[in-house]
């Protein structure tokens, strides 16, 4: 418990936008830590994408599940807004004292976050890169991504459908 | 906002942010403009504020907003409210997918939306790269930072905060 609690403490407070950037660090560290196996965290990340809520969340909720049961939910969910309720009241008592550059500050978050999104890309490529309808759905939801303004969420639901011809 | 209000309103744009933290955040602000609660100008400050805070936007946010229309317990409201739809549907999640773990079709199925989420990903950073102004200090950032966190994990909390050092004092 204590090492689930630890593990998702850590990664709370590194997981700025706490979206698809996290995601990379909180495989690496699920894995080396063996919570769950390659094959259920393949399963689960795409799984958590039926229902609602911020997907780093989702993970560390899930992770606990699995591993220690409600307890264990209810462990690394906590463990993973603590850092952010910490910060959250920093801000509100020592925030005024401390002078930052605003837009530089911002400016180097950004560029974690897209380094961060890098690993997320790179990891969860690793093991599938050659399978060829994967990376074929892959390339034309990014091209709907970023070229239109169709809902994510279509997408993923019409890919998983396309999945149960093409698999 | 009483914190009835706030309560409901974070439970009902949590529930219905399927597609991930962004879908809250854009349904949030649709929500407060329109009922003129907040100008779109101080929308995107909280936002951006928000976004400094590590962690799920969609919690930060709601910490922020909380606070600001009901004071601490107001964020706490709020927070609790933005996490109680996802933690609750993932145990109905588990329970599924434990009865269903082994039928061909759902793993089809997942195997599809996982090639989504490598585009969805993609698109992501994509955008991220394209809003940076990049230089060659950066691109050198870039490449020491992913392997850095790659290859020392347990050194993570000091390859962030040092990235973020030479960020914000070496590189202009």
């Amino acid at each position: 418990m204590l090492e689930l609690f630890w593990v998702f403490f850590k990664i709370g407070f590194v997981a700025f936008g706490g979206g698809w950037s996290a995601v990379g660090v909180m495989k690496q560290e699920i894995l080396i830590h063996h919570f769950l196996t390659p094959e259920e965290f393949y399963h689960m990340i795409s799984a958590l994408e039926l229902v609602p809520g911020p997907v780093a969340l989702k993970i560390a909720t899930f992770t606990g599940y699995k591993v220690a049961g409600f307890k264990g939910a209810v462990d690394t969910s906590l463990a993973f807004i603590l850092p952010a309720s910490i910060i959250f009241g920093l801000t509100y008592s020592i925030g005024k004292k401390i002078k930052l550059d605003k837009i530089k500050f911002m400016d180097s978050l950004k560029l974690m976050t897209a380094i961060f999104a890098t690993i997320t890309l790179y990891l969860m490529l690793k093991d599938v890169y050659t399978e060829i309808y994967m990376i074929l759905i892959a390339m034309v939801s990014f091209f709907i991504f970023t070229k239109t303004k169709i809902f994510p969420i279509f997408v993923i639901f019409g890919a998983g459908l396309l999945g149960l011809f093409l698999f | 906002m009483s914190l009835a209000k706030l309560f409901a309103v974070f439970l009902m744009l949590s529930a219905g942010s399927i597609g991930g933290g962004y879908a809250l955040v854009s349904m949030l602000e649709n929500y407060l403009t329109k009922n003129k609660l907040m100008s779109e100008k101080e929308f995107y400050n909280t936002l951006s504020k928000a976004q400094s805070i590590p962690g799920p936007v969609a919690f930060t946010i709601a910490l922020l907003i909380g606070k600001k229309y009901s004071g601490t317990f107001g964020a706490i409201i709020s927070g609790t409210a933005v996490i109680l739809p996802p933690f609750v549907s993932i145990l109905l999640l588990f329970y599924i997918l434990d009865v269903f773990k082994n039928n061909p079709y759902l793993v089809k199925f997942l195997k599809g939306v996982y090639g989504a989420l490598l585009g969805l990903i993609g698109g992501v950073l994509y955008k991220m790269v394209k809003n940076q102004r990049w230089n060659i200090y950066k691109v050198g950032l870039l490449v020491f930072t992913f392997f850095g966190i790659l290859l020392y994990h347990n050194l993570l909390f000091f390859v962030f905060g040092g990235a973020i050092f030479i960020n914000y004092f070496l590189i202009k």
